[in-house]
């Protein structure tokens, strides 16, 4: 009985050439940094960094969770490890701090919620410590200023848009002590007399010829007196205007013994307001960094979304704008 | 749900790999590009209020890096939604500064299709004469029987097209001209390459206008409607607009006010939605006169404060 050659599959007498190895180890290798470069992220960059644990204890924390960030001066230093409820009922945190930057955190630092948190993402912020005081230890307690709530924050401002208000109030009764009809009659009547200055400066600048040949000319003689005349009852005008305003400023003088008062209560909203935008400034600092990240972040979207839209996967050639010139349009009409 | 959110970051990273050949131009660049590709699909789109806005965007992109290329197509493009938008002084302004360019020597081949846009630009306007001499130049060769000599390209197809609507506007009884030249036309279509549907039923409306003229009124109207629906499927509402416009002015003749009123007022819809202020005024006329026929007085009073308000751009 003949021997007979069993059939192979074809996928047996296949052998890799080295061009094919090369690939294949290639593309293994790019997957392979591909998925370092996923798991070496901003998340995991302290993965293996040695760290203390701070604790602290706040009343609500509105916003605040385990990524949460931590900072000194502005750099992140650590984050929240964990939030629980402590026996007395407030919240415990757990912060963690990454050891090279523990000597920063001395006994008088202090740990504050940017008061702001109730608007955006909340941060953490430590004070650095002076370089005298002992260095916190693990496991020790910071104390921390407490954001404000909406509510306290709108009970900071009203002392000061009350301030304005009553400002407000004060100036309006000032205001209705001058007589708007008293103003108007001045006004008008001001209007009048620089009418008449005015015609009588227009006469006096019609006079022609030489003095010699006015002072022999009896029309000009004539008005002359005239203009003499209105000049005459101009004044005796202003005098009764300007004893209207000499009331009018006895009004005010009135009015301005309670100027220092109105200073002082201005002084105080001032002070306050001043004292709110200065800790509202330690927050709005941080915008422009924010908006520049925001930027750059849209700006990486916009080409991760171009790359997508290009890929085999998604793209069609249908979906393409690449007519340039709009086509030669039948006469329409 | 949860488990596969880490998948999304790899699944966009490996998207990305994939993308075809990236784009490493600059994005200046791009974004001009960008605008006037926009501005030329909204023209397709008969957005022209887009159109123009797209393609302004565009003109000032490709000025401020200096693409002289760029700043041409930009004109010519946007010459061409003025002039659809019924905007003459607005077209002519273009296509003057697109000859300045085009008289450079790199761009000559764009020369033919701005005198073909300021032809049309000059016949809308009413400036009959400069456009016939803009024509003449563009137009083929014909043989005794009709037929261009050589191959005819698309510009010749629009240079035909107008001086045949010429030819029916101007005022011969035999109507021997408009014959001459709708059968070179006809003969033209079917050689052109890249032609569209939009050639066929600007063809059936010369054939409409030819056979009402003959009192076949039943005919005129059947092609009328074929190019109309041509026209809706190519969504080409200057064109729609016109066909209605003829035909209702049809239906006026043979005395079928209603439906001349119904149809005039959808073309004068699209005429205002396109903002073509002088194609919406000149539909005003036929429409005061179907309404004093009808006797509706309401509708009348409305068409005469429109005609007042396109006047005086109240």
């Amino acid at each position: 009985m003949s021997e007979q050659q069993q059939p192979v599959h074809y996928i047996h007498r296949m052998e890799y050439s080295v061009q094919e190895r090369l690939v294949g180890v290639f593309l293994l290798g790019a997957l392979a940094i591909l998925f370092v470069l996923m798991f070496i992220n901003s998340k995991t960059a302290h993965l293996f960094e040695d760290r203390i644990i701070l604790n602290t204890y706040l009343t609500k924390a509105e916003g605040i969770s385990t990524d949460t960030p931590v900072k000194i001066s502005g750099i992140e230093v650590g984050k929240v490890a964990s939030l629980d409820i402590a026996a007395d009922h407030r919240i415990h945190l757990r912060l963690i701090i990454y050891q090279r930057y523990q000597p920063l955190v001395r006994s008088d630092s202090t740990a504050a919620v940017s008061k702001l948190s109730v608007l955006g993402k909340p941060v953490i912020n430590i004070t650095a410590g002076t370089t005298t005081e002992a260095i916190l230890e693990d496991e020790a307690t910071i104390e921390v200023e407490e954001p404000l709530s909406v509510d306290e924050l709108l009970a900071e401002l009203t002392p000061v848009i009350q301030g304005v208000e009553s400002s407000v109030k004060r100036f309006a009764e000032i205001m209705q002590q001058i007589e708007p009809q008293q103003v108007g009659n001045i006004i008008t009547r001001l209007d009048s007399s620089a009418r008449h200055i005015e015609q009588i400066s227009a006469r006096l600048n019609s006079t022609q010829g030489t003095l010699g040949m006015a002072i022999n000319d009896p029309a000009f003689q004539q008005r002359f007196s005239s203009a003499v005349t209105s000049i005459d009852h101009a004044f005796v005008q202003m005098e009764q205007r300007l004893q209207e305003l000499e009331r009018l400023s006895l009004n005010l003088g009135e009015s301005s013994s309670e100027f220092p008062a109105l200073t002082s209560e201005f002084k105080t909203v001032l002070n306050n307001t001043n004292a709110l935008l200065t800790s509202v400034n330690v927050e709005m600092k941080q915008l422009p960094d924010l908006v520049t990240r925001m930027n750059v972040l849209m700006e990486q979207t916009d080409r991760l979304l171009e790359g997508i839209n290009n890929s085999w996967l998604f793209s069609s050639d249908e979906g393409k704008l690449q007519r340039k010139l709009i086509g030669v349009q039948p006469y329409h009409e | 749900m949860n488990s596969l959110r880490p998948l999304i970051p790899l699944f966009l990273l490996l998207q990305a790999a994939c993308s075809g050949v990236s784009d490493t131009r600059p994005e200046p660049v791009r974004k001009s590009e960008y605008y006037l590709e926009h501005g030329v699909s909204a023209f397709e789109n008969s957005d022209y209020v887009a159109a123009a806005d797209f393609l302004r965007k565009a003109l000032a992109h490709y000025r401020s890096i200096d693409d002289t290329t760029g700043v041409l197509l930009s004109r010519i493009n946007l010459a061409e939604t003025a002039l659809a938008a019924g905007n003459f002084k607005a077209a002519l302004e273009q296509i003057e500064e697109a000859e300045r360019i085009a008289d450079g020597e790199p761009y000559h081949e764009y020369r033919p299709r701005l005198a073909l846009l300021r032809a049309q630009t000059h016949w809308r306007a009413e400036e009959g004469e400069k456009a016939l001499a803009l024509l003449q130049p563009l137009l083929p060769n014909f043989e005794s029987d009709g037929r261009s000599s050589e191959r005819p390209t698309l510009l010749q197809l629009g240079a035909v097209t107008l001086r045949t609507a010429i030819a029916f506007a101007r005022d011969d009884d035999e109507r021997q001209e408009a014959r001459l030249w709708l059968q070179r036309l006809a003969l033209m279509l079917p050689r052109t390459e890249g032609r569209t549907a939009l050639h066929h039923a600007r063809l059936l409306r010369f054939e409409a206008q030819l056979a009402a003229h003959e009192e076949a009124p039943q005919t005129a109207l059947e092609k009328f409607d074929q190019a109309l629906q041509l026209y809706r499927e190519g969504a080409a509402r200057p064109a729609i607009a016109a066909t209605l416009t003829e035909s209702g002015k049809l239906l006026m003749q043979l005395g079928r006010w209603e439906e001349a009123a119904e149809q005039l007022q959808r073309a004068l819809y699209i005429r205002l939605w396109i903002m073509d202020r002088p194609g919406a005024a000149e539909l005003l006329q036929p429409l005061q006169i179907v309404y004093r026929q009808l006797g509706d007085e309401e509708r009348l009073e409305q068409i005469n404060s429109e005609a007042n308000r396109l006047t005086h751009g109240r």
